[in-house]
């Protein structure tokens, strides 16, 4: 039993799952790579355009804030002193992991 | 009450490990419950809920100031596969959330937000004594052997 648990373990929510700026809607698993490329390639201007093209920021709404920073031409994360770090979850201020 | 934006980001930053705590003790009580370990499976079960208990008040203070709180963001769940590596998975969250919120408090000064510093202080002082009551398992584990210390976990009740 505890081997079958431990191996539906997910790796870290906010990792890069696979893609560079890493998860940017927690509720959907929609990477900042995702919404980025819509705006470059389609011209996307909004944040419903992006909620309706990728379903990112359809749940809590707490990421439409990292979208519209993207819609800006921004990374996802503010770069604040409590962003979490995508390798051990801590916030940057106390971070000292090498993904730091 | 519109608040500081920081604050709001430093209080999302505990509601991660908050909630990442809620489910990663309940897997454990439940797991621990199953083996027969009671007595560790009632304490990871209590330890849950306080966690809802703090999750809940960390989501009122940023609808309070006007934040969104970030409730589907959770930190890696550890889920140790026996009782004594469990207990280092909950040392291990409990000493991020004792940084953590130490860290926002040092904001909650900078920025005049007595109301916030008073709550996160009540959430230092309790992961505090989650890693304190860890480490004391460390210590009894160091003394009478991990045999020993399980033969006195198994208990009588389950985990509810």
């Amino acid at each position: 039993m505890e081997t079958e648990i431990a191996t539906l373990i997910p790796t870290c929510r906010f990792a890069a799952a696979g893609e560079a700026g890493g998860v940017l809607c927690h509720c959907t698993g929609v990477g900042e790579a995702a919404v980025h490329e819509m705006v470059q390639s389609e011209g996307v201007k909004t944040v419903e355009e992006v909620m309706h093209r990728t379903g990112a920021g359809t749940g809590c709404g707490a990421c439409h804030c990292r979208i519209n920073r993207v819609l800006d031409g921004l990374p996802a994360s503010c770069g604040g002193r409590f962003d979490l770090c995508g390798g051990c979850g801590c916030i940057s201020a106390i971070c000292q992991c090498v993904a730091a | 009450m519109k608040g500081n934006q920081e604050v709001i980001d430093a209080l999302n930053a505990g509601l991660t490990i908050e909630l990442t705590a809620i489910n990663q003790y309940f897997i454990c009580s439940k797991m621990c419950a199953d083996w027969g370990v009671n007595k560790l499976a009632k304490h990871f079960y209590a330890e849950s809920i306080e966690e809802m208990k703090h999750a809940e008040e960390v989501i009122d203070r940023i609808l309070y100031l006007e934040g969104i709180p970030e409730i589907a963001r959770y930190d890696k769940i550890l889920v140790g596969d026996n009782p004594e590596q469990q207990i280092k998975d909950s040392h291990t969250l409990e000493c991020k959330g004792v940084a953590t919120y130490n860290e926002a408090i040092q904001l909650c000064l900078e920025v005049k937000d007595a109301g916030t510093r008073e709550l996160m202080e009540r959430m230092v002082v309790e992961s505090e004594e989650s890693v304190d009551w860890a480490e004391t398992q460390f210590d009894m584990i160091k003394m009478v052997g991990l045999e020993k210390y399980l033969a006195q976990q198994f208990g009588e009740s389950a985990g509810e």
